[in-house]
């Protein structure tokens, strides 16, 4: 299952790009989609947060696709920070949007061995007021895929581009490419984390094929298909799966007779 | 232990949370607001959110003692709880804490002193005896070397003379209890299942073994001790496995000596059950047939009451009948 990498910039993506070794997507158009066709996405959101939720949800668009699956999801860039040097990479263990004054609390990961607070601002912060990181997205980010995925598959990393000693205005291409690129196994262990989260969880929830098969049963009506999911996540429970299979390959001839079946296997599980 | 500490801000000068932080320095800090911006928001997972929880340092607003729920415990009337903790540091598959909340972060509610004017207040506003449980929402014992609430709270009941207190637990954190004397209006209830379903549903949790030997040093040292065996699931060969948990127990334990034995079976009020199903699609325990009455949900077992009989006879051969009570379905 794919971990979904949101970036504002493209001169943050493209060393991400090449590590991972993505390829477009798509051609092109309002944000750009890349994949390594297996389980890592990237979207080059823009920046600011309408840009970022937008991105989430373009993305989400695509994992639309994929059956009954959670993506995580990792928003990755660059940071002003009060007191961090610049290069240091780090984990928003707090993310305050300045204009709402909501704050989310990211879950703490195994590889978060710098922690910071995370300040969302609409304008460039150049003064860093607070012992914290200034982006532009984090909190956008975070409230779009926390309402997607469950909270504990997302993260949002920064890497320190500017500070008080080192202001906005020295930081150039170059320097950008350097950060991020100082900080790719960073990335990739957080990537690696959230992929082996996102299997378990999808792994328990997974449901077998012969479902799929019945759940586009004629006259299905979708309360019987809230009930048939159940059935099936019971009797899979209960290693009874060939009952699905068999009923997928030889459906009964109406409905009420389908989960007259389904309800007679699960009693016999008593 | 903990994934980060969170520390609400009304508590974070308080003398107990610093004494709390100092021992986990290592551990992230975090500030928040009010513990609810951490434990209640939307879109978590318990089941993901327990393997790396964090401890939450609160203060408890509103009531910090409520009536107990009909039924739970050994008397019919007067009875209250309190949760001076949300949710357990085991991981036992049956529980209901795992519905009751959406968060599997730990929460301690740090005013102690809270608590023990409620329940000051409470035991004075009538004669009659009360019982006061802890250990609803959480392990009343499990966080004690963290919390140490023991030390907090049983000095309070030694002076309650018509309280008592039931700590319930499946922990062996014992050592705040025998520290100190006994303190006869306090009962030190400990959870036990069959082997086969210790093994099968209660994760992180100490063994029958060590519970047993921590049993008995309470009994030994003087304090008043109880069992409960639940929640008792009816499965195959269920009289024989609580026959042989029985021996075991009795073997070590004076039974003449107890303060009270209880059994239930497995009962969880339906919207608990609904989000547990949620997180654990794949446990074969939620996956069993149910009923469901007046919003409770049992296992449909076939001579549910007749076999619970028979576990009630079994553990009638150690403990007599008037130290038992069957908790209310």
């Amino acid at each position: 299952m794919p971990v979904n990498l949101v970036i504002a910039h493209k001169l943050e993506a493209l060393p991400l790009i090449d590590y991972f070794g993505l390829q477009p997507l798509d051609d092109g158009g309002p944000a750009s989609i890349y994949t390594n066709g297996q389980d890592i996405r990237l979207i080059i959101s823009g920046m600011g947060k309408a840009a970022s939720t937008a991105g989430v949800m373009r993305l989400a668009g695509v994992d639309s696709k994929e059956r009954d699956r959670f993506a995580a999801w990792l928003n990755f860039g660059i940071a002003g920070h009060q007191n961090l040097s610049p290069g240091t990479f780090f984990s928003a263990q707090k993310i305050i949007d300045r204009t709402t004054g909501t704050a989310y609390y990211p879950p703490i990961g195994k590889h978060c061995e710098q922690l910071s607070d995370l300040i969302s601002v609409d304008e460039p912060e150049t003064t860093y007021p607070a012992n914290a990181g200034y982006d532009m997205e984090g909190s956008a980010f975070f409230a779009a895929a926390t309402s997607i995925s469950t909270t504990e598959l997302v993260r949002c990393c920064k890497v320190v581009s500017d500070n008080p000693d080192y202001p906005v205005s020295k930081v150039t291409r170059d320097t950008i490419r350097d950060w991020i690129g100082g900080c790719l196994a960073h990335v990739q262990s957080v990537v690696q984390e959230l992929t082996a989260m996102a299997e378990e969880y999808n792994r328990a929830h997974a449901l077998p094929d012969s479902y799929y098969v019945l759940q586009n049963y004629p006259g299905i009506s979708v309360t019987q298909q809230h009930q048939l999911r159940r059935l099936a996540q019971q009797l899979q429970a209960l290693s009874r799966e060939p009952v699905l299979q068999e009923l997928a390959a030889t459906p009964p001839r109406t409905v009420d007779q389908l989960f007259a079946h389904l309800r007679l296997a699960l009693d016999a599980s008593i | 232990m903990f994934s980060a500490i969170y520390i609400e801000d009304e508590v974070k000068d308080s003398e107990r949370v610093a004494g709390i932080l100092a021992r986990f320095p290592d551990i992230p800090h975090i500030n928040c607001e009010r513990y609810g911006e951490v434990f209640n928001r939307k879109r978590q997972s318990f089941r993901l959110q327990k393997q790396a929880p964090a401890l939450i340092l609160a203060s408890k607003h509103g009531k910090a003692v409520l009536p107990a729920p009909a039924g739970y415990g050994f008397t019919e009337s007067h009875s209250f709880y309190f949760s001076h903790m949300l949710n357990c540091l085991y991981d036992c598959r049956y529980c209901f804490l795992q519905g009751m909340y959406r968060s599997a972060n730990y929460v301690l509610f740090v005013n102690y002193e809270d608590f023990a004017s409620e329940i000051r207040s409470q035991a004075q506003q009538v004669d009659a005896e009360q019982v006061f449980y802890s250990g609803y929402d959480c392990d009343s014992l499990a966080m004690d070397p963290v919390s140490e609430f023991c030390a907090f709270i049983l000095p309070l009941f030694d002076g309650l003379q018509n309280a008592t207190l039931e700590l319930r637990t499946k922990s062996t954190q014992v050592r705040a209890l025998l520290d100190c004397s006994p303190i006869k209006n306090c009962v030190i209830a400990m959870s036990f299942t069959a082997h086969d379903a210790a093994s099968r549903w209660e994760h992180r949790t100490p063994s029958i073994a060590k519970r047993l030997e921590a049993l008995l040093k309470l009994q030994q040292a003087g304090w008043n001790i109880a069992l409960r065996f639940e929640p008792i699931i009816m499965e195959q060969g269920v009289e024989e496995a609580y026959q042989q948990l029985f021996a075991e127990i009795f073997s070590v334990l004076d039974a003449d000596q107890l303060h009270s034995v209880s059994t239930g079976l497995f009962r969880m009020p339906s919207g608990y059950y609904r989000n547990i199903t949620k997180q654990f699609p794949d446990e074969p325990l939620f996956a069993l047939p149910t009923n469901s009455v007046d919003g409770v949900i049992s296992l449909r077992n076939a001579n549910e009451a007749e076999r619970l009989g028979a576990v009630e006879k079994s553990l009638f051969n150690y403990v007599d009948s008037q130290r038992y009570y069957r908790c209310a379905d």
